[in-house]
């Protein structure tokens, strides 16, 4: 006789979101025993979490705002499949108070915070100032909405370098560097400007400038019997334009003391907003280990599988059962950190084109294995990585006893995976995982701008053993499409399509010319 | 097959032949030739065996013909030549100098006359379409001239060694 499982929190959720985080969602759904319901734009009807899904609804065209954004359609969706919760993943809605109180309004459960708890975090100055009420360090800076002349006075109150910021800021948007006097006057107007076309609010607050910061995050869970616990740091200053890129479990150089420490701001935090679920609370950690609270994040963040690698907690599964009204189930002495996780983000990014993104058809796609390896993708062989979405395919996360083993399995696991068709960062992270200061766990967020970008076009030093090894594929391919010219070549060509082999043949013998 | 292999500036003189299967002998720069076995286990990625030693590697042609390879974690963009061709194209007009009797390379029916008696063509410019086995076959001008003859008629059915055109260089070339 099998133990009859646990009763299911919810019998069926949508998840509003696409990608890797909604295949994430839907395992986490499918272990817990309920249904899941994938929405889908146009342009994805053949993507991996329609396939997972148990039901699957067209949301809409392409364009995000169409489809992933379209709150009257994703709550109809929510009516007709009868889903009692919608699951918001990371980006679109997640973080939008206006539609998590819709979902309330129509009786749908909505999986992550209370609508005002998302408001309050949502706005920086808001956020800076319940945070300070409740003891938490925030970063030295103006605690009130600024007018220009005010930002002027106050940046110089404080002393420079400074940063200007905007009040409904994110992502790196509507944020200017001071660091003379010179330059105050433009950084004010192009903040403001910047946060009004950006956000719909021009209003803006001013820093003190970190200097040579780590960005260090505390992961939280709370529930609505007023339970909070933090599950420990997340080390994310890997960044390049603030775009995070390696992310790790638990931080590097981070005394015992100072985890408790901002364990507890970040409770603190947690509670001062009744917060329910998983959230995250950013920090600035600067050289001397003084830490300023940052941001709070207030749904699951893109690297929560580090934090799941060395805690043993399922954050997917915790949430929704959170938000089901259960209890969180475990407290904090339960809690410990066995062993290192480490997260590399794949983007379908060029990193010798500065990134550029490489949309495209993915050929060849052959994911590593192995002990400790853990790959959340969102694309399989066949796929087709669109333009208008993010361009994360996967999220390859190596777990070992200690970091250098994480490091370690994180080289093979990286030289194990092989996507062609189109351009990933999986080079890029080759060559972070060489990089001695990276190794030695000694960096700050500046590390990608300062370390990496200058002293590489975005490849390891070639290895002259595998030069030798390219020459001969070379020759091997050019030998192959010779030999097949020459088979096309043969005078002779299909009357279905007339000329096209010859205008083939024609480009490929100017080609081979000297150049 | 000889190719020359260009990287960064560097050139390496390549001897391969097929030695059976996805096995080829490879020689550098006129070294001892090296046994390859290149087993294709994807689309354009490749399992390279060089005696027992395995590497991992990919090769895709980029549109300009250069060739994208990527063996364990080094990357490279190889230029292949093959020598036998260049030292033809370096000397292709000299070989095919002087007058130029086309002939037919295989029984057919002439399906179309591209050019007229008195008409000046380029070198590679098409002359006339044979159709043989139910395929076209556009057969071109090996020299820059002026059409001097042509002997068959559209529609009209060729054999081996046919005469079909005559190229006559322009004077004074």
């Amino acid at each position: 006789m099998k133990p009859a499982p646990p009763s299911p929190p919810f019998k069926k959720v949508l998840i509003a979101n696409r990608g890797e985080i909604a295949v994430r969602v839907i395992r986490a759904c499918r272990e817990l025993g309920i249904g899941s319901v994938a929405i889908f734009s146009d342009v994805d009807r053949n993507s991996l979490h329609v396939r997972y899904a148990d039901e699957a609804y067209p949301c809409g065209p392409a364009p995000a705002r169409e489809s992933y954004l379209n709150v009257n359609r994703i709550l109809a969706i929510a009516r007709e499949s009868g889903a009692e919760a919608i699951h918001p993943g990371y980006g679109f809605l997640s973080e939008n108070a206006k539609f998590a109180q819709r979902c309330t309004d129509a009786g749908v459960v909505f999986i992550g915070p209370r609508p005002d708890t998302i408001e309050a975090m949502g706005d920086k100055v808001v956020s800076r100032r319940r945070m300070a009420e409740a003891g938490v360090p925030i970063v030295p800076g103006s605690m009130e909405k600024l007018t220009d002349d005010a930002a002027r006075s106050f940046a110089m109150e404080i002393g420079l370098p400074v940063i200007v910021k905007a009040s409904a800021g994110g992502g790196g948007k509507g944020m200017r560097l001071v660091q003379e006097e010179a330059e105050l006057e433009q950084a004010i107007k192009r903040a403001r400007s910047e946060a009004g076309s950006s956000f719909g609010d021009d209003s803006i607050y001013v820093e003190k400038f970190v200097e040579k910061p780590r960005h260090i995050e505390i992961q939280i869970l709370g529930d609505q019997h007023g339970n909070v616990i933090h599950l420990f740091e997340r080390e994310c200053s890997i960044q390049r334009r603030h775009q995070k890129l390696i992310e790790e479990a638990p931080a590097n150089r981070f005394p015992p003391a100072l985890r408790e420490e901002m364990g507890q701001a970040a409770v603190a935090a947690a509670k001062a907003v009744s917060y329910e679920g998983a959230g995250t609370c950013e920090f600035l950690v600067d050289q001397h280990f003084n830490f300023y609270f940052l941001e709070m994040n207030t749904r699951i963040q893109v690297e929560h599988p580090v934090t799941e690698m060395v805690t043993n907690v399922d954050l997917v599964k915790t949430g929704i059962r959170i938000a089901a009204g259960e209890p969180i189930g475990f407290s904090q002495q339960d809690l410990g950190i066995n062993g290192w996780a480490i997260e590399c983000r794949i983007y379908a990014e060029d990193p010798e084109q500065n990134f550029r993104p490489s949309p495209g058809e993915i050929l060849v796609y052959r994911p590593p294995g192995g002990p400790g390896v853990r790959n959340d993708a969102g694309v399989y062989p066949g796929a087709e990585v669109s333009v208008y979405y993010d361009p994360l395919i996967s999220k390859l996360i190596c777990w070992g006893r200690d970091r250098s083993e994480a490091i370690a399995r994180m080289r093979r696991a990286l030289k194990e995976f092989v996507v062609k068709g189109i351009k990933t960062s999986i080079p890029f992270h080759r060559i972070v995982m060489e990089n001695p200061s990276f190794v030695e766990g000694h960096f700050d967020t500046g590390f990608i701008e300062n370390e990496i970008l200058p002293s590489s076009a975005g490849t390891l030093p070639p290895d002259e053993e595998e030069r030798r090894v390219g020459v001969m594929l070379a020759a091997i391919a050019a030998y192959k499409r010779d030999r097949d010219c020459a088979a096309r070549s043969q005078p002779l060509r299909s009357r279905s399509a007339p000329g096209q082999s010859w205008r083939y043949f024609g480009r490929r013998g100017q080609m081979r010319g000297p150049h | 097959m000889r190719y020359e292999i260009t990287q960064g500036g560097d050139t390496f003189h390549v001897e391969v032949s097929a030695a059976g299967g996805d096995a080829f002998d490879i020689s550098i720069d006129n070294g001892p030739a090296v046994r390859v076995d290149a087993c294709k286990t994807a689309r354009t990625v490749y399992s390279i065996l060089i005696g027992s030693r395995q590497y991992e590697g990919s090769v895709d042609a980029r549109e300009d013909g250069t060739l994208d390879v990527h063996i364990g974690t080094s990357a490279f963009d190889f230029t292949a030549v093959d020598e036998r061709r260049k030292a033809l194209m370096s000397v292709a007009i000299p070989l095919a100098s002087g007058k130029q009797e086309l002939r037919a390379q295989m029984p057919g029916k002439v399906v179309k006359i591209l050019v007229e008696v008195g008409q000046q063509v380029e070198m590679d410019e098409g002359l006339v379409v044979i159709e043989a086995m139910k395929m076209e076959n556009e057969l071109r001008s090996p020299i820059q001239g002026v059409v001097t003859k042509i002997t068959i008629q559209e529609g009209g059915a060729v054999e081996t060694g046919t005469l079909l055109v005559i190229i006559e260089p322009l004077e004074g070339e």
